[in-house]
């Protein structure tokens, strides 16, 4: 009977027998049959290679009918897109549409099998050509699923969109089959023991490479911190000088950048689980097989670690893997093959994922990455539907007043002596009924976000504000007038839709309405951020609003916010019901399904 | 003797103040959701919540049954109405005026059955 590495915690893999680990199975993805999930290439005419996909598969489990033989030839780059074709992808694409391969998410590309092919100039990798099999061969593509800012896990839509792929080859079968046993002493691990060794820093030539050691240090200070592991970190020279990472010990991970080439010395005795090693460099992967070349992933998968990745020709500073994406979806339980394929920017193209993308790994911390509100950020949502709710309930108390109006304002004695009793008891019972319903509710909203300050502290520190119709329900919202929102301010919030499965970047065209058919002359207010991004918000990461780039937003962030902050030349009247319309439009002048809401000005 | 300026104006007022109240609670239910979705302690997350959830029931309440003030009124301006000009449902035919089904509703709780041909769409688009 299998045991599934996901199931048990750190204790209960240390504590395995060695007849439980004979039987441990690592199983990374969130359904599915593993056995029939994993497709493992090997080359037909090569006995070794056959060795090696079985040797593979009977470690994790895998049904040999998921063993595909190809007619490659034993070159590691093949010299155009029309050999490749001809020798591994049509023999892979008739396999997928068998029996067996319709099951197929992720390619093993197996010893022996040529890693990547000519296509002008650069030397396509034969794993990220996999991930689209299923698609027409469009070099350098935009990855769709690159950096998700609301994560979940690799899924059958996702797969549709591309295969996790990865390629596990070597100098000799021998160590082609140490890498399979790296990751399961990987997995035995349990939970990482070991360092990340971190090198953002290297000379920068243009804008792009600044804005890829921008995304380097963003990692370092966003996510870095939360893994709880030890790290070592480069640390600046001057601008001409790529300051390296001399040697590793005691490591698990390591990222860096601009180090060409490494010796076997660098890495220092393993004592820990090695996971993950990236260079981002410019023609490490292109062989794996010389064991005299000192590449990157070829010195890492022989010094132990479970899985590494490289670009096979110049990926460009756009196309380098991005540890922000892969740390997060490794760090939420993702396996390395869909960490990598959150994480990497383009498809079709020249980086190549090494080793075992099933491993998954945990990480020592008791910390766990929420996607939920702060709550700071929870206190302004809140309190936007909560002045909505009493500028109802107070819009409610006007339209009864506006009934005893029309029957006080009227000639007719009769109608005054026979109805106003009746109607005067409707008022009354009404008026200032919205106070006595909202009051505790109010007071105990403005005791939830703080400790032991006060509320205009709170506000204060946060830069917030809360509605003035809050101190009209209860005296515990009274705040100095600095931190009321004004008279008619309003703000427009929705959640950022990608329904499509190809990468693109939106615009927002939000309409605001007096009546919800927005019949002609109710329309009152047309915004478009590709005219103009004055106001616009967009929750770049979690609860964390900055301003809209002219460009429009990138479709990563699907289920992240936008925000419109109304200014003063917008302002509404006081508890105004009006209705927004707001739509997406991408570069393809593509559009979203509009989405319609009703809001009240709730200040 | 009420103008059916004035009728049409009340029947359309008690409506609004209906879905007024209705969007209050529809409000509470997205505070609630956020709230749900909040970092915060189990103990004040909970005091929260349990306000969120009174003020809803207050008003679910409330919306239950309909406000015996309200149908105290439009019962005082039906017999007005039926007083001056016999019946309500000639009153609404002869000015050829539909009301919604929610004041309708209500005149039914007051004792003042509106005939089918006399009702017709909400007030409110």
């Amino acid at each position: 009977m299998p045991i599934y590495w996901s199931n048990l915690s750190a204790d209960e893999l240390a504590n395995l027998t060695n007849e439980q680990w004979a039987e441990l199975v690592v199983d990374p993805l969130v359904s599915g049959d593993l056995s029939l999930s994993v497709a493992v290439v090997y080359r037909e005419d090569s006995a070794e290679s056959l060795e090696f996909a079985t040797y593979y598969a009977d470690k994790h489990g895998i049904d040999h009918a998921m063993l595909v033989p190809v007619p490659c030839t034993g070159d590691e780059i093949l010299s155009s897109y029309a050999a490749f074709q001809t020798q591994i992808e049509n023999p892979l694409i008739d396999f997928l549409a068998d029996e067996y391969g319709l099951t197929a998410r992720i390619i093993i590309v197996g010893y022996g099998v040529p890693g990547g092919f000519h296509h002008s100039g650069n030397i396509i990798s034969t794993t990220s050509r996999l991930s689209r099999i299923h698609h027409t061969f469009d070099p350098g593509m935009s990855n769709p699923l690159f950096a998700r800012q609301r994560f979940k896990r690799y899924d059958d839509d996702d797969a549709d969109i591309a295969i996790i792929a990865s390629r596990i080859d070597a100098p000799t079968l021998a160590l082609a089959k140490s890498i399979v046993n790296n990751m399961r002493l990987t997995a035995r691990q349990g939970v990482v023991n070991g360092k990340i060794y971190f090198d953002p820093l290297a000379p920068t030539v243009d804008e792009a490479e600044e804005a890829y050691q921008a995304e380097l240090l963003d990692f370092e200070a966003q996510v870095l911190p939360v893994l709880n592991i030890p790290s070592y970190k480069t640390t600046f020279w001057d601008e001409y000088t790529d300051v390296v990472i001399p040697k590793v010990s005691a490591d698990s991970f390591m990222w860096s950048w601009k180090a060409d080439r490494a010796g076997y010395t660098f890495f220092k005795e393993k004592t820990t689980a090695r996971v993950f090693l990236y260079n981002g460099d410019t023609d490490g992967a292109e062989s794996v097989r010389d064991p005299l070349d000192k590449r990157w992933p070829m010195l890492a998968l022989n010094a132990g670690y479970a899985a590494t990745a490289g670009a096979m020709s110049d990926p460009l500073p756009e196309g380098l893997l991005r540890p922000k994406p892969f740390f997060d979806a490794l760090f939420r339980g993702a396996s390395i093959g869909e960490a990598f394929l959150f994480a990497v920017p383009n498809l079709d193209w020249t980086i190549t994922l090494f080793g075992d993308p099933l491993l998954t790994v945990k990480f020592p911390t008791a910390e766990v990455l929420l996607d939920g509100y702060t709550s700071a950020s929870g206190f302004n949502l809140m309190g936007q539907h909560l002045q909505s709710a009493i500028a109802y309930y107070l819009e409610r108390e006007e339209a009864y007043i506006d009934i005893f109006n029309i029957i006080n304002d009227t000639d007719s004695v009769e109608v005054i002596t026979q109805t106003m009793p009746a109607f005067t008891s409707l008022a009354n019972g009404v008026i200032a009924e919205t106070k006595g319903v909202f009051s505790r509710l109010v007071t105990e909203y403005t005791k939830f976000p703080r400790g032991a300050g006060s509320l205009p502290q709170f506000l204060f520190e946060r830069g917030d504000k809360i509605s003035r119709l809050l101190p009209l329900i209860s005296p515990s919202a009274s705040v100095p007038t600095a931190f009321l929102f004004d008279f008619g301010y309003w703000q427009f919030e929705d959640e950022i839709q990608h329904p499509v499965s190809d990468f693109a970047k939106y615009t927002f065209i939000l309409k605001i309405a007096t009546d919800d058919l927005f019949t002609v002359g109710s329309t009152i207010l047309t915004l478009d951020t590709s005219v103009s991004t004055a106001g616009w918000y967009y929750e770049k990461e979690s609860n964390q609003f900055v301003e809209i780039p002219q460009g429009g937003i990138l479709s990563s962030f699907a289920g992240r916010r936008i925000r419109y902050v109304s200014p003063e030349t917008h302002y509404f009247d006081e508890r105004k019901v009006y209705y927004a319309r707001i739509w997406q439009e991408n570069e393809f002048s593509e559009t979203t399904p509009t989405r319609t809401f009703k809001q009240v000005v709730g200040t | 003797m009420i103008t059916i300026g004035d009728y049409i104006s009340i029947a359309c007022a008690l409506e609004r103040a209906d879905l007024l109240q209705s969007d209050a609670a529809n409000s509470l239910v997205s505070m609630q959701n956020v709230l749900s979705s909040t970092r915060a302690s189990d103990g004040k997350i909970l005091a929260l919540r349990n306000e969120i959830e009174q003020v809803r029931d207050k008003i679910a309440l409330q919306r239950s049954q309909p406000l015996q003030n309200a149908v105290a009124a439009v019962q005082s301006l039906q017999r007005h109405v039926e007083r001056y000009y016999g019946s309500v449902n000639s009153f609404l035919a002869d000015n050829s005026v539909k009301v919604s089904p929610f004041f309708a509703s209500l005149s039914l709780e007051a004792g003042y059955e509106i005939a089918a041909a006399n009702i017709g769409s909400s007030c409110i688009s």
